[in-house]
């Protein structure tokens, strides 16, 4: 790889008053003259960020940084992109899972007070950022920062946010399997680029896309094991059936009242949907609310269950995002042979002016978990 | 009344163990000055400690120590340095160091960090020369918190590094190799 130093020139360059204030020999440490092993415990001393910084300052620099970076295993630091918006790196280690470094991209100050560093606390993780200036071409510098860090650290890139059809590209060039992606709207505008995302990433936790700006449709599945999918349209039935995903939400989406309930029979039957834990479905259709509750539940083999009976109350949607699950008075239960039960949730809204009705559907898979032995009935016969 | 079992004979807390006498040597650096030190502050040093053994097993008496890689000013500090942790278990300066997880005592934040940079370059590297655990952990940590919340380049100013385009183009020539 080429080295990066000429290419974060111009962090120097957007620093110019801090340049003017040069520092005389004696308040310069010349780390570089210490003897290697001093040197090596020095940068072991530094965080994430900091060696990073650090690797930049010359090639001697970087195959130091290079040798403390492999104290962390391969593939340990959580790196993440987010091309929305500012820009920005986001570097986390599993070791200190509440301590999170951003490289935030940004044009919000005078470009003579770039570059700086700022921490902040949000809830329990503290923000540790190095904010630099984004000149106009703040993508193209975060590509090679990110492509740096992931060879410095031996690591791949776990999530990006894609807000630009090139970085889709970049991403497949870069890598072959990725964590997470979310794509922002209007990304993606043909079925070609979402193959092209399919057939050469392997995604394996969670796949977000918000609008596409085309109508297309769609009807293979999404090979990720989570899956939402905004403006959802073009997914159609098979596209569900034929899956392997365990999560699925789709919003804005045209399944009709009997898709969902050929979703549900499929299910019962065991044969699709097999690694299904939740699915949640927002769409609306023109049959008014009465005959799209019939459609939904015609043939199903039903119980209604009422209160809490040990169903979970949240849904773990990636590593991180657990989603809590509204609580209702009543739901319908289907039992499936092994056990699973899949219980559901049916919101219908009829807009009688617009006459359509909007359905808002979530099947939760679960298993009862065994009763507690224990003594309360002896002593309550005693008693 | 019934006598106070040794009440008075008995050390507060807070008094400190009573020690053997002070053995001081002079040790001289590379460019002359001599100084003088307690023999237990040089035994933090691992390379002085192998010397002064070395006298103490063939019964020489120790006059005076050479360290002919570090010059007086320099020695100096590590002498005082050294002094004030004479008592220090030898061990847990290593543990320290084997698990990664340095805390620098307030007394020694002071000491370090109130050198200039120049300074505490040469007391790192005497301290690397002479083996001193304690001193290159709390060294590189004030090297290390130095460089916290800075960026490129203003660790390229901090360490002397020079800008790329100011740097050697020929892989054998480097500036700091």
């Amino acid at each position: 790889m080429i080295f990066l130093g000429p290419v974060f020139a111009f962090w120097q360059l957007t620093s110019k008053k801090k340049l003017a204030k040069k520092l005389g020999p004696k308040h310069r440490f010349p780390l570089l003259k210490l003897p290697r092993v001093v040197l090596l415990e020095c940068i072991e001393n530094l965080d994430v960020l900091e060696i990073a910084s650090f690797s930049l300052l010359s090639k001697r620099a970087e195959s130091i940084a290079k040798l403390i970076a492999k104290s962390i295993p391969r593939n340990l630091l959580d790196i993440r992109l987010r091309f929305g918006g500012d820009p920005k790196i986001f570097l986390r280690l599993p070791t200190d899972p509440r301590r999170v470094y951003v490289i935030d991209y940004n044009k919000g100050k005078e470009s003579s007070e770039y570059p700086y560093v700022q921490s902040s606390r949000i809830g329990p993780k503290v923000y540790n950022f190095l904010f630099l200036e984004d000149n106009g071409n703040a993508i193209e510098k975060i590509k090679q920062m990110a492509e740096h860090i992931c060879q410095l650290f031996r690591s791949q890139i776990t999530g990006i946010t894609i807000a630009d059809e090139s970085l889709i590209e970049w991403i497949i060039n870069l890598q072959s399997t990725i964590r997470y992606i979310w794509i922002d709207d209007d990304v993606v505008n043909s079925v070609e680029t979402l193959d092209r995302i399919f057939q050469n990433l392997k995604l394996t936790r969670h796949f977000r896309l918000k609008s596409i700006d085309k109508k297309i449709k769609v009807t293979k599945p999404i090979p990720c094991p989570s899956i939402s999918i905004h403006n959802s349209y073009w997914f159609t039935l098979p596209s569900v059936l034929n899956g392997t995903n365990s999560i699925i939400r789709l919003y804005g989406s045209k399944l009709t009242p009997m898709d969902i309930n050929t979703i549900l029979k499929e299910w019962q039957m065991g044969t699709k949907l097999q690694n299904l834990e939740y699915l949640e479905i927002e769409t609306s259709t023109l049959i008014d609310h009465f005959e799209s509750a019939r459609e939904m539940l015609e043939d199903l083999d039903l119980t209604v269950s009422v209160g809490n009976d040990g169903i979970p109350q949240t849904i773990k949607i990636d590593d991180e995002w657990i989603l809590p699950l509204p609580q209702e008075d009543a739901r319908y239960d289907l039992i499936r042979n092994d056990g699973m039960i899949g219980s559901f949730f049916v919101n219908l809204q009829r807009y009688r002016h617009l006459k359509v009705t909007f359905i808002s559907f979530r099947f939760q898979v679960w298993r009862r978990s065994r009763p507690r032995q224990d003594n309360n009935n002896f002593n309550l016969m005693h008693f | 009344m019934a006598p106070k079992k040794n009440s008075a004979k008995r050390p507060q807390p807070s008094t400190p163990k009573p020690s053997a006498p002070a053995r001081i040597v002079k040790v001289q650096s590379s460019d002359g000055h001599i100084l003088q030190a307690d023999v237990r502050a040089l035994l933090l040093s691992s390379t002085l400690a192998a010397t002064i053994k070395g006298y103490d097993d063939e019964n020489k008496p120790l006059e005076k120590l050479e360290v002919n890689n570090v010059v007086g000013f320099t020695l100096k500090l590590v002498l005082e340095w050294c002094e004030k942790h004479k008592e220090d278990d030898p061990a847990i300066a290593q543990a320290e160091k084997d698990k990664k997880n340095i805390f620098i005592p307030s007394w020694d934040r002071h000491f370090l960090t109130k050198l200039p940079m120049g300074n505490l370059f040469d007391l790192i590297t005497a301290a690397y020369h002479l083996d001193i655990t304690g001193l290159i952990n709390y060294g590189c940590k004030t090297v290390a918190n130095s460089a916290k919340g800075k960026s490129t380049e203003e660790m390229r100013e901090l360490f002397g590094i020079p800008e790329p385009w100011e740097q050697p183009s020929t892989s054998t020539a480097t500036w700091d190799d």
